[in-house]
Order: structure tokens, then sequence, then C-alpha cells
């Protein structure tokens, strides 16, 4: 048992999710395996197609209908799958906030965004008309919007993207949040607004002392924003652990042809980007051992037969999915911290 | 205030002017029309066995040897003076017939437009649980009423709810200023037969759009902040559909105005429908004319409603 400090605010624990499809159960998610500390942040990486979305719609209970979770998840000890779906619902708006991909579209171009910010709250936490609006105009100054009185009563369409993701941020925070979840949310803006976003996330957990998922196809997203990162490959966990040790020892060898697809500031100009070659398994026709084993170069005939089981590393936290494992590096004397961006 | 009125004006008085051409166009088409059947209009009025005495004492009286174009401007100068003439054969001041008898088909399709409101909540609800028992049902039973002709819809109900049920009369009228129940009675049937394609319609055109808005983003938004069904539904999807759902309002109303005569003409509803039908068999040209122009006007006037509430609804419509 947990004690209040230490008690998880988000595990998920033999996660699989099934969609049916016109060939069969479709497995979207394998066995997914992790637990997220109180004031901890988490990445999940991987590339389109992996899982990762699904994964945030899952442990939501947002995901299209259809689609079956079984295993364990629990947000802050209780088990969100054995709650009524209203129940789990009005547990989850009040204790996670979430920020979505698309911020053009993800604000209702119809109502004001005061309310859009503020009606969680209301709905949750019963804030009355004043306290809702008060806190709202509290958050619009908090995320960094200027004049939030005025925003207060503006459509979406009268902000830009940056400022629209923003609005999201604190529509998100509205209930006070134990966990925030950041769902691909820089991805539709342009580079420096991306920053700007992020850094406001990270500011955001800091500040208000929550836990963090970071969800991104961008590994350099997750590097020095995130504690610990966890690596998707087709719906399967292929390496999990401290963000610093994985990126500077990766294990399995997807994620070490991921960091090496990406750019560094230290090559010459012009440098050919690494690639993987191939293309992301299909999950209706899924290989019987290792999802990655048709695109690693080191494949053996075994990681086309039998699913590599997760391994720990010297790191006690570091855990990856592979056969053959990348060597693992020397311990540094002291920990440093990765920085890939 | 002021400056945020403006828009509105200008957008009204561009409306306006728009209207005011159809109207001009639509009533000469009218004027027109009458001296491109075969004969004169006046051999028309009068039929096959009138003598060249009486055809020459009604375009003396009428002026309907006169060129098109001097009969319209008479019409219009006279219309300008409040002065629609009578009626043909009733000598009835035409003006106070086209009132009266509209008062009533306005207050049979604002009834039936009511009605299938109706069709709101349910598409809410269907669409809100899609492929589920109430959804199909619903469906079917929208093609069903779509499927059959309002003319087979009177005699069935009438049948079930005036012959079989006894609840309404199966025909008659009471005006509303006289007696407001026996009003409200006699109108009952005309109302629900009028409503059914309405309804369907309606039901089907808000289902699909309450379907399409269920799947935004911003649903998935409200979803994941864990707010209840009912207030997604009325807080975030309600307006997004209404523009198109208005729509179909507005072209169920000019619907219900002009198409209102199998309903009169079954039930014996004194209406503008059933005028107007009598008025074109008995070749009551000036009654036409004037029917004609009140419709065109209140085509303009709806279909500059329906623009409006577009721009009330959604924000990012700027009107002008």
């Amino acid at each position: 048992m947990y004690s209040e400090a230490t008690r998880p605010i988000l595990s998920c624990a033999a996660m699989t999710c099934e969609m049916d499809s016109v060939s069969g159960p479709l497995q979207i998610l394998q066995d997914i395996n992790f637990t997220l500390a109180p004031r901890r942040a988490l990445g999940i990486v991987g590339e389109s197609g992996a899982g990762k979305s699904m994964l945030v719609k899952a442990i939501m209970g947002i995901a299209p209908k259809g689609l079956k979770t079984m295993g364990r998840i629990e947000l802050e000890g209780q088990d969100l799958l054995a709650l009524k779906p209203r129940d789990r619902a009005r547990l989850i708006g009040r204790k996670v906030g979430i920020v979505f991909q698309n911020p053009m579209t993800s604000l209702n171009p119809f109502v004001q965004i005061g309310r859009q910010i503020e009606e969680a709250g209301c709905i949750h936490m019963g804030l009355s008309k004043a306290e809702a609006r008060s806190r709202a105009i509290e958050l619009l100054s908090f995320v960094g919007l200027p004049d939030p009185e005025d925003c207060y009563d503006y459509y979406p369409h009268q902000f830009s993207g940056g400022m629209k993701q923003r609005i999201m941020i604190a529509a998100a925070l509205i209930c006070q949040p134990d966990l925030l979840i950041a769902d691909e949310a820089t991805t539709a803006l342009d580079v420096t607004v991306q920053k700007e976003v992020l850094d406001l996330l990270q500011t955001i957990q800091a500040e208000r002392q929550m836990s963090m998922i970071l969800v991104s196809h961008n590994l350099g997203v997750v590097a020095g924003r995130t504690d610990e990162i966890l690596v998707l490959y087709g719906g399967n966990v292929v390496e999990y652990g401290p963000t610093a040790e994985v990126f500077r020892n990766p294990r399995h060898r997807y994620t070490e042809a991921l960091l090496s697809a990406m750019p560094a500031m230290d090559q010459p100009a012009h440098t050919r980007l690494r690639t993987i070659p191939g293309q992301p398994p299909n999950l209706a026709n899924r290989p019987a051992g290792c999802p990655f084993a048709p695109r690693c170069p080191s494949a053996q005939a075994i990681c086309h037969e039998v699913m590599p089981p997760m391994s720990a590393g010297i790191h006690p936290d570091h855990r990856f999915a592979c056969h053959f494992p990348l060597a693992e590096l020397p311990r540094p004397a002291q920990q440093e911290v990765a920085h890939v961006q | 205030m002021l400056n945020s009125a403006m828009p509105y004006f200008r957008a009204i008085s561009t409306r306006l002017i728009t209207g005011v051409l159809v109207f001009l166009l639509v009533t000469f088409s009218a004027t027109a029309l009458s001296s491109l059947a075969p004969g004169s209009a006046a051999q028309l009025i009068l039929g096959d066995y009138a003598t060249p005495e009486q055809i020459a004492a009604l375009n003396a009286q009428y002026g309907y040897d006169l060129p098109v174009w001097q009969r319209y401007l008479s019409w219009l100068g006279d219309l300008l003076r409040g002065d629609l003439g009578v009626t043909l054969f009733s000598q009835q001041p035409i003006l106070g017939v086209v009132l009266e008898r509209a008062a009533v088909t306005f207050e049979i399709a604002f009834l039936a437009m009511a009605v299938s409101l109706i069709g709101i909540p349910i598409a809410m609800y269907t669409a809100s649980h899609p492929n589920k028992l109430g959804d199909k049902v619903m469906r079917s039973i929208s093609t069903v009423l779509l499927a059959v002709p309002t003319f087979v819809i009177v005699v069935l109900f009438s049948y079930l709810f005036a012959m079989v049920l006894r609840w309404f009369p199966a025909t008659g009228w009471a005006k509303f200023t006289e007696n407001p129940v026996a009003n409200l009675w006699y109108v009952a049937l005309p109302v629900l037969c009028l409503s059914m394609h309405q309804t369907a319609y309606l039901y089907r055109v808000a289902r699909n759009e309450f379907v399409t808005t269920l799947q935004e983003d911003y649903i998935a938004v409200a979803r994941a902040k864990g707010l209840p069904l009912g207030y997604i539904l009325f807080h975030h999807a309600l307006r997004p559909a209404m523009p198109q759902i208005l729509t179909v309002m507005g072209l169920s109303l000019t619907y219900m105005l002009a198409g209102s005569f199998v309903v009169e003409s079954y039930f014996a509803v004194p209406g503008i429908g059933w005028t107007i039908l009598s008025a074109v068999k008995s070749h009551d040209i000036p009654l036409v004319q004037a029917i004609l122009s009140l419709t065109v006007v209140i085509f303009v006037i709806v279909f500059m409603l329906v623009d409006l509430g577009y721009a009330l609804i959604d924000p990012r419509v700027k009107v002008s």
C-alpha cells in the first residue's frame, strides 16, 4: 500500500485495448504498464499509429465507441474501469486536465471562451457565476493572455493558434487538477509558439505541483521536460525509464533509431538524417514476435517468433523489451541530465 | 450600442432593396401571365359564351385591353395608394379578404411549425445514442412520414382522429377572435397534418447535423472535461447545429404558407391556399395578384429573418 504522499497519481497495469474490426479484434494497445508519481512528468513518445493518443483517450474514457479497455487503470488509487461511465467522467473531469492537439478545433466556435474555461468548474466544483468568472480571468492572465477581462467575452475565432492553446490550458486548470495531460499539445503550432507553450506547461506543472503527461512524436519536446519516458511502438511499450537515462543510454533498438533520427546541433549542415526503413506494423496483421523486428537491423530469428519480455537495466527503473538490447554504457560518475534539444 | 446595430441596419436595408426588386419581378410576371393565356384576359374571365358587349364592359372597367406594362403600372399605383380593388365576383375589398384569409393560414402554419420543433429534441437524443433502438425507430418513422404525401396523411388522419376516435372535427372553422377554444379544436387536425412532413424533415436534418457536430473535437474536449451529456448537447451541440436547422425552418415555413392548400381544401379551412386555388379556378386576376404579392413579401421577410438568425447564432458570421 502506498502512503498519501507517494501514492501514484496514475497507474496502468496490464492495460490492453481492443477494437472490433472486420477481421476480428484488433489489439490497439498491448500490456501497458506504468506508474506516475505526484509532481512527476511522464513523456509518451512514438510515431504516428503507435497508440499514443489511443492510450490517452482510453485513460480518459473518451475512446471511440467499440474500444474495449482491459486491465487496470488507477487514478489516485481509484480503479477507473470499475466505475460507472458517468462517475468516471466526473472523476476524470475533476482530477485530470487535458490539452488536445489542435487548438483550432478544440474550442467551440459558438461559445465565449470565458464560458468554456469555467464550465467544468461550475459543474464539478459548484462554483458560482461570480467565482467562476474571477477564477477564469485569473487563469487567463496566468496563461499569459493580455487583457483577460476583455478576453473572457471573446469568441475563439478572435484568437491566434497559440493563444487558443493557452486558453485550452486555462480551461484544463479550472478544477485545479492533479494531473495535466498534453496530447501533442504543440504539434499544430509553429515552432516559436511551440516552445512558448511547452515552457508554459512546464512552469505550470512546477508551480501548481501537478503531475504531467506529455504526449509527443517529437523526442525533443519531452527531453528536459519530463522525468520519465515511455516509448510506444505498435501498441507496445518498448522502453520505459528515467528520461535522462533513456536518452543517454537507449537499450531498445527502436529508441536508439528514433534518437539518431533527430537532428543534432553539432552536425554539419546538410547531414542526412538517419531514417528507419519500413513502416509501422499493421495492427490487423501483427507479427508474432517483437513488433519492431521487421524493421530492425539486428533482428534474429527469435525476434520474429517470440515477444521479448520487459527486462531491467542496471538502473532499476529502466526497462526495455528487446532480445538483443544495445550494450549498457558505464554509468557516469554523477547523474547528468540529457540536453537534446 | 449604435455601432453594433449599424451592420444589422445595413444588412436589413440591402435585403429590403433586393426584396423590393423580387417583389416587382414577381408581381409583374403575375400581371403578364394573365395576358399570356389564349384569347384576351376578359375572355378568359367571362368564359366562352361571353358577348362582345360584356367583354367591352369588363375591359372598360379593368383595362384588360391595355398593354401589360400599363396595367402593371396602374396596379402598382393603386397598391401604393393602398387600394387593391375588389374581387371580381363577390365584389369584396381584396385587402380585407386577403388579410383575413392570410391570418388563418398564418395561424395554421405557425402552429404546425411549433409542433414540428418537437423534432429537435428527438434528434438530439437519437443523435447522441446513434444506432440504438430509439434512433432506428425514429429514423423509420420519419422515412415513412416523408414518403407519404400530405394528401394521403390528410385522409388517414381525418379518418383516424375524426371518424374513429372522434377527437377533432373533420371540417369546419371558428374564428379565433370569436371563439378561441373552438378555433383550436378546429385547427388541430389541419395543423397536425401539415406538420407531419415538416417534423420528419426537420428531425432528419437536425439528427444528421447533431451527429456531425458530436464528432467535432470540441465535443471530445467537453467529454474529457466530464461534462454531463445533457449539458454538452444543449451548450455545445445545439448552437453549431442551429444554422442548418434554421435554414430548414425557413424553408418549411414558406413551404407551409404556400403549400397549405391541400390541407385547407380538405378540411374546408378558409385560408390563403384555399382562396388562391379558387381564385385561379375562377380567373379572379386581381385576387390572384394580391395573394402572390403577399406571398412574395412573406418569403422575403422569412429569408431575411433566417439570414439575420445566422448572424445572431454564429459569432463568426459578419452581417452585411
